[in-house]
């Protein structure tokens, strides 16, 4: 059962001659974590803002559960369906960390009572109760988007979408906000969907989807699609550090199984062979 | 940034009037502002001289710390002061050059508006002294809600300023970074006659306001993800409190203002 299934959709970005997305056909399956890569370009964003509802297709149809994207279902379609945006300052809405996780609830009329624990459970999930009355000013980015992730976590999405989320995150920053993400696979209740460049990301994930040039290249679970270093290198994104090493010792001449290697994989893989 | 406490700044401490409900602080200052007009002697002026003390010293927040508010704003009044001084007529007529002239209605009215200044604006310094920025927007909130009745989209307003203050130090902290990408350049902001500085202003504003925009945009975007709709009904998060400490205020309000007309009429 697919989460969220795209069919035949076409965009273009009105008054320009770019397909951004020509005819793509994609499938997310519920709670599996897939991540999108591509150039920049790609059209990696724009699917996103397509499942959201924040653009509209030219052509074909999006459905997020068993919803239809469309203007009168956006309501319904906000409510299963919440993103982390790739700038940390520019989605903060709320003076404090509290009032921002509440934005979103008082959007959706939650009583008060309410909401105070649900901003105290979402907090607690992403670690960041003792900063609840923080202001922004005064917190990372990291910090930042672990509220936004809180924000959304409030609102009991089924669909996590987060567009180069750790992007502008210092290492220390992104490894928080990973691993929160790993946290939440294992509650099996989300289907995540990323788009990245960062190959620790897209390594954690369980699926990949290449795009480029508005078509979907190459998709599968992720041992299959990085296993082609390759195709990697042609779309530019960097390389996770077991395959790269993979690659190294390939090109040296040592012949290493022609299979996917996580870094732990290859750690194992050289003690046997020492 | 400097460190410095500006006009308007909040002093993060605990004092009775910090406890304050927002609402009754604003409408004391707003008050307080009307009362300040009422006064017309020795006596009435020293009388809400002494209530604003009072309310100084229950802020806590000291006294140098108000003088440092104040300090910006010492050149618009002492202009003001001097130009009532000189350009205005009537009554003894003490010295005169050209247009310009001393009189004794002249330095009445001086001294009128200059003790109608100080007190105002202290009076408003010692509000967001004690308030935060943001408790005030809740509190303007509450005071225009009958204005929903005459369509007007109060909700809409008060968000817009709470993510106006929101950004403030955002903003202020990028204008930072970009003078700094100014300067790694060669651009020396403390040189050259008024016209020039504020030419060099230009290469920050500019980019500084694309940025703005695009940070709207990113915003706009990010809100209506998170399912805002400016024509639906929401719900509220921080609330309002009003408590016995708040009524009292507004009894001693009250007296305050029943002695000041006493004063006035005579009967004190």
């Amino acid at each position: 059962m697919d989460a969220v299934t795209l069919t035949n959709i076409r965009f273009q970005y009105p008054n320009t001659n770019q397909v951004i997305l020509d005819d793509v056909s994609l499938g997310f399956p519920q709670g599996e974590w897939t991540t999108i890569i591509g150039h920049n370009g790609s059209g990696k964003s724009t699917l996103a803002r397509l499942i959201d509802g924040l653009l509209v297709p030219q052509q074909g149809q999006i459905t997020v559960g068993s919803v239809p994207v469309t203007e009168e279902n956006m309501t319904k379609v906000h409510q299963q369906v919440g993103i982390v945006f790739q700038n940390p300052d520019n989605q903060f809405v709320g003076a404090t960390v509290a009032d921002d996780v509440a934005f979103g609830l008082e959007n959706r009329q939650v009583p008060r009572d309410e909401m105070q624990t649900r901003i105290q459970q979402s907090l607690a999930a992403v670690d960041m109760v003792e900063l609840a009355d923080a202001e922004p000013a005064m917190l990372s980015g990291g910090q930042k988007q672990r509220v936004a992730i809180a924000g959304i976590l409030a609102l009991e999405p089924k669909i996590i979408i987060l567009d180069e989320a750790t992007s502008m995150l210092d290492p220390a920053g992104r490894q928080l906000v990973l691993n929160l993400l790993q946290q939440l696979r294992t509650q099996q209740k989300y289907t995540i969907i990323s788009i990245t460049h960062d190959p620790a990301e897209m390594a954690i994930a369980d699926r990949v989807v290449v795009l480029d040039q508005g078509k979907i290249i190459r998709q599968g679970p992720v041992a299959k699609v990085l296993q082609d270093v390759k195709l990697l290198q042609q779309i530019g994104v960097g390389i996770p550090a077991g395959q790269a090493l993979r690659q190294a010792l390939v090109d040296r001449g040592i012949s290493v199984p022609a299979r996917y290697f996580t870094e732990q994989e290859m750690v194992e893989w050289l003690c046997q062979k020492l | 940034m400097n460190n410095k406490i500006v006009f308007g700044s909040y002093v993060p401490i605990d004092s009775p009037l910090h406890r304050l409900d927002p609402r009754m602080k604003l409408l004391m200052c707003v008050w307080y502002v009307v009362l300040v007009f009422f006064a017309n002697s020795w006596g009435t002026s020293l009388w809400l001289l002494a209530a604003l003390l009072g309310a100084m010293l229950l802020s806590r927040v000291s006294l140098r710390q108000y003088w440092q508010g104040l300090r910006p704003l010492a050149w618009v009044i002492v202009f003001t002061v001097v130009f009532q001084v000189l350009f205005s007529s009537g009554g003894k007529l003490y010295w005169h050059w050209g247009i310009m002239s001393i009189t004794h209605d002249g330095l009445v009215n001086s001294l009128i508006i200059f003790y109608r200044f100080m007190v105002i604006i202290t009076a408003s310094t010692v509000l967001t002294a004690t308030t935060p920025t943001l408790r005030i927007a809740d509190g303007l909130d509450w005071f225009m809600r009958p204005l929903k009745f005459l369509k007007v989209p109060v909700n809409q307003i008060t968000l817009m300023l709470s993510i106006a203050l929101r950004f403030i130090p955002t903003i202020m902290d990028e204008a930072g970074k970009i003078t700094n990408a100014q300067r790694s350049r060669g651009m020396n902001f403390h040189q050259g006659n008024l016209v020039k500085r504020v030419k060099h202003l230009v290469p920050v504003l500019i980019p500084l306001f694309v940025n703005s925009f695009k940070r709207a945009e990113d915003l706009a975007t990010a809100m209506e993800a998170r399912g805002y709709d400016p024509d639906s009904p929401r719900t509220h998060f921080r609330q309002l409190h009003w408590r016995g400490s708040d009524t009292m205020t507004f009894i001693l309000m009250v007296l305050v203002t029943v002695i000041l007309f006493l004063i006035r009429g005579g009967l004190l």
